[in-house]
């Protein structure tokens, strides 16, 4: 079997394996719902006809076992036990360890347990040819469809709804797939056709004829146009990735003995496919945090007046340029005294550093303040949060943090919608240009020629009555030589927080097709990534985040956190 | 380093190189490795960069970071001349495929270098850091130098984890005179 052939396969058995987990999580809170039984049966039956059509022989056999059991489900009238539900994840899990090519677990016992859980019926599987298989790496719907295509599961949904994975046969008609690496090979085409479009834009301007003005025009419409169905193409919901966050629940509500209700709220939030995908990691450590430390054991939650059941809810929604994730727990909150002293202790800041509660609690992004190391861990509220904190960064997004004790933590992380393309600010600086998201723009104005003091000491700008820290560029890249009469401030916000941009001159907004930085500057926090210009320069983006973090000058104690952060 | 052994074999034959001069040098890189030869092209300056790395160049819609040998290997590093070139590599950085610009003061020529004609650098006798050549070769009562890519790209990364916040104008040592 050739590679391809065989990339092919795991594309379908990974999106049948994740819609069997999606049903069988599902069969725990609906046991009785057909819909749902005839699709995890489907779903195993695809998967036994593919895997024994692709060499899988193990596969093949052992999830003809599993189907059996599923078979005698749907012939019985008999709902799907707890026990049944719990051992077929077992058996799900074996799955996807043959699919990885290791054999865990004991297959035999597994089935075995199956069988017993049914009731010991020892039906014969029917052959099922109207089974299409589901499978995608992306779906397009095409329109009249009027559900998005990822299988979404309304999670705990009041009302039983028998879509979901069952109905994506039928959708199958509307929808065609395409690998991830077109996709990605499209944006590119699509990065190069800006640039292109850019230098065609300033050829024309200085030629000055009219004919070849309004065919740039043309081209340039044409380019936004295509620009902004590539990546609509490419937007991915955030159901996406949440099945997993589902059976995670599961797995910690067994593992830590607190019963854990998920809350999935905004799940049709859509963003750029490969930021959703580098969710998901943090997304797991975040809940895993909330379920293990957030949440208080079911007593102390009876005794607290609290519901016994702890909820975790994580939502999304779009705001602006950005799209907000929020992940909620209803716990016992986060013990600033204790955070207090376990930075002490890790020696983050001195004993008697003065800090606000917000400060104390942004601690625990600090890298360092966890003593484990790895993501995977589960250890001490924090471990690892210095990961998530990364991981969003490299995103080019932020992470806030709120906690209330006895009430509960919520995490907001911000984010992009997408990673490839961006309105940019051209601005320039000592001769090189710059360029900053104009999404992250609020206004330009100029220096007030008082303040054009290299050696002022407290640099605050007077807008409107707000005071807003302001940052000379200049010093921030060591720029040689002295600045011309007539500087401007472009002033930008982050995650609520402001800082003005000391620039020489604004150049002008264009498309900014992003490049990112090879891994000998990706250390360089202040820029997240570089752009190519019409004229075929390459200019630097700004990251509008982290020079926001650095205009904050906080007391003497906090600033090895605040290098650590930059 | 074992960077070395496995990636010269002394019994085959012959290795395609292109040579170049950089300060007083000649250095013979692998041809594989080699994608193209640039004119100078405008170079973007990147600020608070390792000063190994302080460019950034477009190589035909790709962003490329243009290394400095010469700061590696304690060189002169003379004004961009009418010799001037961009080489444009393929090399492997973190595990991935990248592209890599490396400015040399000329490029010469395309040619072979028997394997027989390698040495390894001598411990006494030149002021390179032993760690960053791959091997030596006597070429027409020359010294042709070859580097060893891989470990100076790897010493780069593992440096560049500790961001150079503030502008060191030029004084910073290179990663080799730390390390003795």
């Amino acid at each position: 079997m050739d590679e391809e052939t065989l990339a092919i396969f795991r594309a379908e058995a990974d999106s049948l394996v994740e819609s069997l987990e999606g049903g069988l999580l599902a069969l725990q809170t609906r046991p009785g719902d057909r819909a749902l039984i005839d699709q995890v049966f489907r779903d195993l039956h695809t998967l036994k006809g593919t895997g024994g059509m692709f060499g899988y022989t193990e596969l093949a056999a052992f999830v003809h076992g599993f189907e059996s059991a599923f078979e005698a489900l749907r012939s019985g009238s008999s709902v799907a036990s707890s026990e049944l539900v719990a051992i077929s994840l077992k058996a799900h899990d074996h799955i996807v360890a043959l699919l990885d090519g290791q054999s865990s677990g004991d297959p035999d016992a597994i089935l075995a347990g199956l069988a017993a859980a049914v009731g010991d019926q020892t039906p014969i599987p029917g052959p099922r040819p109207d089974v299409a298989p589901v499978a995608a790496d992306i779906d397009i719907v095409i329109p009249p469809e009027p559900q998005p295509a990822l299988r979404v599961q309304p999670p705990a949904a009041p009302v039983s709804v028998p879509e979901g994975p069952a109905s994506a046969p039928a959708k199958s008609s509307s929808t065609i797939r395409i690998s991830a690496d077109r996709l990605d090979e499209m944006m590119d085409r699509v990065g190069e056709l800006v640039i292109a479009e850019a230098r065609l834009a300033e050829i024309a301007a200085k030629s000055g004829s009219p004919t070849l003005m309004s065919v740039t025009e043309d081209i340039q419409r044409l380019a936004t146009g295509m620009r902004d169905a590539t990546m609509s193409i490419r937007m991915t919901p955030l159901s996406s990735i949440t099945g997993r966050f589902r059976r995670l629940v599961h797995d910690l509500a067994d593992q830590t003995g607190k019963p854990i209700e998920l809350v999935l709220e905004g799940e049709d939030t859509e963003l750029d496919k490969s930021v959703v995908e580098q969710l998901a990691e943090p997304l797991m450590h975040l809940i895993r945090n909330a379920a293990d430390h957030g949440l208080e054991d079911p007593m102390t939650r009876i005794d607290l007046d609290k519901p016994m059941a702890g909820t975790i809810t994580l939502s999304a929604r779009h705001s602006g340029a950005e799209v907000l994730i929020q992940l909620a727990d209803d716990g016992q909150g986060l013990d600033a005294g204790r955070i207090r002293a376990k930075a002490v202790e890790r020696g983050l800041i001195s004993a008697e550093a003065d800090l606000s509660r917000n400060e104390l609690l942004r601690l625990v992004f600090a890298p360092g303040f966890s003593t484990a190391e790895r993501v995977t861990e589960l250890s001490g509220r924090g471990v690892g949060m210095d990961v998530v904190s990364r991981t969003i960064s490299d995103l080019r997004g932020s992470v806030d943090l709120d906690s209330e004790p006895g009430q509960g933590t919520r995490i907001t992380l911000r984010l992009p919608l997408t990673l490839a393309i961006i309105d940019g600010l051209l601005v320039e600086v000592a001769g090189e240009r710059f360029t900053i998201p104009l999404a992250a723009v609020e206004e330009i104005v100029e220096l007030p020629e008082i303040l054009d003091d290299q050696q002022a000491t407290a640099r605050l700008l007077d807008i409107r009555g707000r005071l807003v820290p302001y940052l000379p560029l200049r010093e921030v890249f060591g720029s040689p030589g002295r600045p011309g009469p007539f500087q401007k401030i472009v002033v930008v916000s982050s995650g609520g927080g402001r800082v003005g941009l000391v620039v020489d001159r604004i150049i002008g907004s264009n498309q900014t097709v992003i490049k990112q930085l090879s891994p000998l500057h990706s250390g360089l926090k202040i820029f997240s990534g570089a752009t190519i210009l019409g004229d075929g320069a390459v200019a630097l983006i700004l990251d509008v985040p982290s020079l926001v973090t650095r205009s904050k000058r906080p007391s003497p104690s906090v600033n090895r956190l605040q290098e650590a952060y930059v | 380093m074992s960077l070395v052994s496995s990636t010269r074999d002394r019994t085959s034959g012959s290795l395609d190189v292109v040579t170049l001069r950089l300060g007083q040098d000649t250095l013979a890189i692998r041809a594989g490795l080699i994608r193209e030869v640039l004119e100078p092209v405008a170079i973007t300056r990147v600020p608070g960069a390792p000063e190994f790395c302080t460019g950034l160049v477009n190589v035909r819609g790709t962003v490329v970071p243009l290394a400095d040998l010469r700061v590696i290997f304690g060189m002169h590093r003379g004004p961009v001349g009418p010799d001037t070139r961009i080489l444009v590599l393929d090399l492997s950085m973190e595990g991935r495929a990248a592209v890599v610009g490396i400015i040399a003061d000329a490029v010469h020529e395309v040619t072979r270098i028997s394997q027989d004609s390698l040495q390894d650098v001598p411990a006494v006798g030149t002021s390179w850091p032993a760690q960053f050549v791959e091997a030596i070769a006597n070429r027409d009562s020359s010294v042709v130098m070859i580097p060893d890519l891989p470990a100076i790209f790897a010493s780069a990364l593992s440096t560049q984890a500790t961001p150079v916040s503030s502008h060191s104008g030029g004084t910073q040592l290179p990663p080799h005179q730390l390390d003795r």
